[in-house]
């Protein structure tokens, strides 16, 4: 015996109930980053930040536990920074003839110019960069792995690029489920997507 | 008149629907960076070929400018065309897919044209961080997506929250997810920027 209309429309009823339950708190979950998101993509493209004024340089010393040996400048500056608690990337790290290992830490936001001497004496300056420069660390996706709060944001990172693939494809399989401005969505998506592929072959001809 | 809800539910509708590409776009070539790590570096495949200079291009900066537009047919941002600190010049085409370095020697007899063709992953992540106008118009066109795709953004989250917050009546699991989200975040920007 067939199947009626009503029973064959039913799970298709629960499908589009998972995705747009899925869509819709995937959205709400992601909705912060997508902010930070935005604004940091207008901040690379303008040059608004640059009418920020950076923070105060503080400078300071430290000893390390134990002297330092002339090996290799990437490990031993990352072995300094850890002992240190200073979080960030290591940039730059080179033995200078006379001013021992010199090394920067940076982190969203903060910059660290690091000297350490073979005898352990370190010389630190620290600098915040300003609100645009967390935005555009934010952005700028790296791993931290000394940072809990910044390992979250890398996860953080991987849900919404899962969240965002999945809302756009869902997105679109929900309003042509729905039946609503098929006509005028048709043309939106085709136009769009036209444009953005025209643009795209423009660039790479 | 369409009430505020119908509204909203067509901005975010609509703003989907024509950008839909864009954004899968700028996101699989944001995957390029979060994944860098275990993407393989991809070769360039280089190419090049040194030609003589004709005398009479040799005379002058104005001449040899000249001569080497004439001669590299290369689309493009360029820099200019640059004096070298070893003598002779150098002008470079930069494209998502592609690099053309045109130098002349410093006796300014001979050109020497290197294109560098980019895999599909490097033109990737050459879109994802191209903007300004500097180029030509599809330059310009590519910026104007850019940031429409980036106030697009922020129009989703707010449309969304409207949407979600009108549409559902048990708002517990939205709350949580919503307000946690933002705490986090708002608590790391404020904990980078000033602590």
């Amino acid at each position: 015996m067939g199947q009626s209309a009503a029973q064959l429309a039913k799970p298709r009823r629960n499908r589009h109930r998972w995705l747009r339950t899925i869509h819709l708190y995937g959205g709400l979950l992601c909705s912060s980053y997508l902010v930070v998101y935005g604004i940091s993509s207008l901040l690379f493209s303008h040059p608004i930040g640059r009418l920020e004024r950076q923070g105060p340089v503080r400078e300071w010393n430290d000893t390390l536990k134990a002297p330092i040996t002339r090996d290799d400048p990437g490990g031993t500056a990352r072995k300094i920074a850890s002992e240190l608690g200073l979080v960030g990337r290591i940039d730059n790290a080179e033995w200078k003839a006379d001013q021992g290992l010199a090394f920067a830490v940076l982190r969203p936001g903060y910059k660290y110019a690091v000297r350490a001497q073979e005898s352990g004496v370190v010389a630190l300056k620290g600098q915040r960069l300003g609100l645009t420069q967390v935005l555009k660390g934010l952005h700028d996706a790296r791993r931290f792995p000394d940072s809990v709060p910044l390992t979250i944001w890398w996860n953080f990172t991987h849900i919404t690029i899962l969240v965002l693939l999945f809302s756009t494809v869902s997105g679109i399989f929900l309003w042509t489920g729905s039946g609503r401005f098929a006509m005028t969505g048709r043309q939106l998506l085709i136009g769009g997507s036209v444009l953005s592929l025209a643009l795209i072959g423009w660039l790479l001809r | 008149m369409k009430s505020f809800y119908a509204l909203t539910r067509q901005i975010h509708l609509f703003c989907g629907l024509i950008l839909a590409l864009a954004i899968l776009f700028y996101t699989v070539s944001g995957v390029t960076f979060v994944y860098a790590k275990w993407i393989p570096r991809e070769p360039t495949r280089d190419s090049t070929q040194t030609t003589p200079i004709p005398a009479e291009f040799s005379a002058s900066v104005a001449t040899l400018r000249e001569y080497v537009a004439s001669e590299v047919s290369a689309r493009g941002r360029t820099d200019g065309f640059n004096a070298l600190p070893k003598g002779g010049f150098r002008q470079r085409w930069n494209s998502p897919s592609m690099r053309v370095d045109a130098e002349v020697s410093a006796d300014h007899t001979l050109l020497t044209i290197t294109r560098s063709k980019f895999g599909p992953l490097r033109m990737l992540r050459n879109f994802h961080t191209l903007s300004g106008a500097r180029g030509g118009i599809g330059y310009l066109g590519w910026w104007l997506l850019l940031d429409v795709v980036s106030i697009a953004m922020l129009v989703f989250a707010v449309t969304g929250f409207l949407l979600w917050y009108r549409s559902t009546k048990d708002k517990r699991l939205g709350w949580l997810l919503f307000g946690g989200s933002w705490a986090y975040t708002i608590g790391l920007i404020a904990y980078l920027a000033w602590f």
